[in-house]
């Protein structure tokens, strides 16, 4: 559905994309994870035909690149910023931006009232888009993206600065359009929700692509041991790196100051610290 | 088209329900128009008096001295004129609101008021406006009479006149038999009645002086009507505020639009409009179809109201419906520049309404372009408000040729076009470098 091939930007001295090569088959869900400055955006901009490459080629769904007007049509976009207009209603903004994606009458109503109910804001539909919360607002831009039926939807962050309900129902239609067989290219710093929803990754770093596969490969390749948190008797606590974690655990298990123990296993955010030497920038 | 028309809609929708860019693309010139032509239809009754141009053809020293009188009046404003001709013209261009012409014999007539011939002097208005006549006579009258006054109430002076009355009316005791039974012995006693007043060194009182005046008619006014030439003048104040308002709400239109194009990009939604399969050139006329619809739409309130509550009479009607449209071509090109000068939309909104407010300030926006000097006139000639503005009067109330509609309205396309091939320009290069 989508593929990446050798891509390259340079913004003056800095190489912001570096022969950065990756695809994304039909239905599938793919992350695209990297620390601030990895060149995540500047990708998705190349993907979305906002910037135009340096080098390399996109195509996707193998008719073209992102300038071809068929390609946008499929394509559906929700950037990390919430693009809408304040100043007019929900339903306002989604007809509006449907009708640039050729909606009209009926087909448009009807596609308007779908994604309202999937984003679970039917109830705001009169509401003025500068009036409701931030979770709505993200929700609102994503019911945007996906208003024309997209096949491939390309979403920056689009969990930024939302709470937890709103998340959790951002999560869920996000698998119920995986599960329908939208492609999905996904940029998170939010390792759980990549863990959750990405059927593979990419990760980035400086512009290259440092390693790519499904979250538990990456784990098993990339995360290292377990570690084994022990608290002793006279309160001190202990992290053990164990590489065998069964045979490390039986032998503590004979040791009677141990008071307290368990296993923690190497997560999305390990592997990314192992790779990029770097913390992900704050949880938005 | 669908796509323009959609992308137009929006912005007109986002622009009436954005407060302040309402206020200022359509009240704010509302408003403008009624104050300053408020202000100008009022100024005439509120000046320092009524302007009045004096002929004296008399050139004596008792017509030198009214002339003096009147001129002590706070309630008109004397300039001297050589000629009866020159007086009437001075009217005729309006540039005074009446004339005082005193004939020759007007001091030897006013001075011997018992000489049988009355003080007589014209008065020459503008029959339209009665109310500035009225007044003017009214001054006149009392000038004239306040001097008859005066006269009498100096029994030496008004001695000297009964005696100088009955010595030239006595050659016409013997034919006129009104003159000898009446005229003479009421002289005589008048002339006794002053002696016994200057003997008594008293001066009569009120009573004394006003009773000989009472009845007397020693004077009379004769009326001159001199209809004003009123072409190349606007028939109202609001003729000429109301072009000076609309190009208010152009400046306001090609301000919000110009702004609204910087805040799709910093607020994000233009990347978005970007990615949709629409071309950028969709998405710039949808802009300025937008900016020239709200221009037209602002304008065409503004003429309605101005024509129908402030009694504008188009005298090019034709012409005006085509000026309006060309002057909004005008504002979209300037907004389409405006709307690349500034990366964010404080700095768009600060450059775009500091270029706009010079272009009115100069070009006739704020004040009237007729009333400034000759060289801020020329200077304003480089501002598209400046046009607009010519184009506008010239249909509503100046008259014009259509050689100078013409090229008012090619400088005004020209203007448009200008900018709006700079503007796309200078957008589609933001673009790709972005």
């Amino acid at each position: 559905m989508l593929q990446i091939h050798h891509l390259r930007r340079r913004f003056g001295p800095m190489t912001a994309v570096d022969d950065l090569s990756f695809a994304a088959a039909p239905g599938e869900c793919l992350g695209l994870l990297g620390p601030n400055g990895a060149g995540k955006s500047t990708t998705v901009s190349i993907v979305t035909g906002l910037l135009p490459a340096d080098g390399g080629t996109v195509r996707i769904a193998d008719r073209g690149g992102p300038g071809d007007p068929a390609v946008r049509a499929m394509t559906g976009v929700a950037p990390q910023a919430l693009a809408f207009y304040d100043e007019l209603t929900l339903i306002e903004n989604i007809r509006f931006f449907g009708r640039l994606y050729d909606l009209a009458g009926p087909r448009l109503r009807a596609r308007t009232a779908e994604v309202l109910d999937l984003v679970g804001l039917s109830d705001r539909a009169g509401s003025r888009a500068g009036t409701c919360s931030g979770g709505m607002k993200r929700r609102l831009n994503l019911a945007i993206a996906l208003v024309h039926g997209p096949r491939l939807l390309i979403l920056d962050e689009p969990t930024a600065g939302v709470d937890p309900q709103s998340r959790a129902a951002i999560m869920d239609t996000l698998e119920h359009l995986r599960a329908t067989g939208v492609t999905i290219l996904y940029t998170t710093h939010l390792m759980e929700e990549a863990e959750r929803l990405c059927d593979r990754i990419v990760v980035i770093d400086r512009g290259r692509l440092v390693a790519e596969g499904t979250p538990s490969d990456l784990i098993r390749r990339h995360g290292g041991p377990a570690t084994i948190v022990l608290r002793r008797a006279d309160g001190t606590a202990e992290r053990l790196p164990a590489a065998s974690p069964r045979d490390t655990l039986l032998a503590l298990l004979q040791d009677r100051d141990v008071m307290e123990l368990h296993i923690e296993r190497p997560t999305l955010e390990t592997v990314f610290l192992n790779l990029t030497g770097r913390a992900l920038r704050d949880e938005a | 088209m669908m796509h323009v028309l959609t992308l137009a809609l929006k912005d007109l929708r986002l622009l009436a329900r954005d407060r302040v860019g309402f206020f200022f693309t359509c009240a704010f010139p509302l408003l403008y128009a009624i104050f300053f032509g408020a202000i100008f239809s009022g100024s005439a009754g509120d000046r320092a008096g009524i302007s009045v141009v004096v002929a004296d053809l008399d050139q004596t020293p008792e017509s030198a001295a009214f002339v003096e009188e009147l001129r002590a009046s706070s309630a008109l404003e004397i300039t001297l004129a050589g000629s009866e001709e020159a007086a009437l013209d001075h009217v005729r261009r309006g540039r005074q609101t009446g004339a005082v012409i005193l004939p020759p014999g007007f001091g030897q007539a006013r001075s011997n008021p018992f000489s049988g011939s009355a003080a007589t002097l014209r008065l020459a208005v503008d029959p339209a406006r009665s109310a500035e006549r009225g007044l003017l006579e009214g001054v006149v009258t009392e000038r004239l009479f306040a001097s008859l006054a005066q006269l009498f109430g100096d029994p030496l002076a008004a001695r000297d006149l009964a005696r100088r009355s009955q010595a030239g009316l006595a050659h016409r005791a013997a034919t006129d038999p009104f003159v000898g039974a009446a005229v003479l012995p009421f002289l005589q006693s008048l002339e006794s009645f002053m002696d016994q007043a200057v003997q008594q060194d008293g001066a009569p009182d009120d009573d004394a002086h006003a009773a000989p005046a009472g009845g007397l008619r020693p004077f009379a006014i004769e009326h001159v009507d001199v209809a004003r030439n009123r072409s190349g003048e606007p028939p109202t104040a609001f003729a000429v505020s109301f072009p000076q308002a609309i190009s208010w709400a152009l400046i306001g239109c090609a301000a919000a639009f110009g702004i609204s194009l910087v805040v799709e990009r910093t607020r994000g939604t233009l990347p978005r409009l970007l990615v949709a399969p629409i071309r950028v050139g969709h998405l710039l006329a949808g802009k300025a179809l937008a900016c020239f619809t709200a221009t037209v739409a602002v304008c065409v309130f503004l003429l309605l109201v101005g024509c129908t509550v402030f009694g504008i009479r188009p005298v090019a009607p034709a012409l005006l419906a085509l000026a309006v449209p060309v002057a909004a071509s005008a504002f979209v090109g300037i907004m389409m520049l405006l709307s690349v000068l500034g990366r964010t939309e404080a700095a768009a909104g600060g450059i775009g309404w500091s270029i706009l407010l010079i272009m009115a300030m100069v070009g006739g926006g704020m004040v009237p372009q007729f009333i400034m000097p000759a060289w801020m006139q020329h200077v304003g000639a480089v501002s598209p408000v400046s046009w607009t503005i010519r184009l506008l009067d010239g249909a509503l109330w100046r008259g014009t040729t259509a050689s100078d509609f013409a090229t008012q309205s090619a400088a005004l396309l020209g203007i448009g076009l200008g900018g709006l091939l700079l503007g796309i320009i200078v957008f589609r290069r933001r673009i790709a470098a972005s």
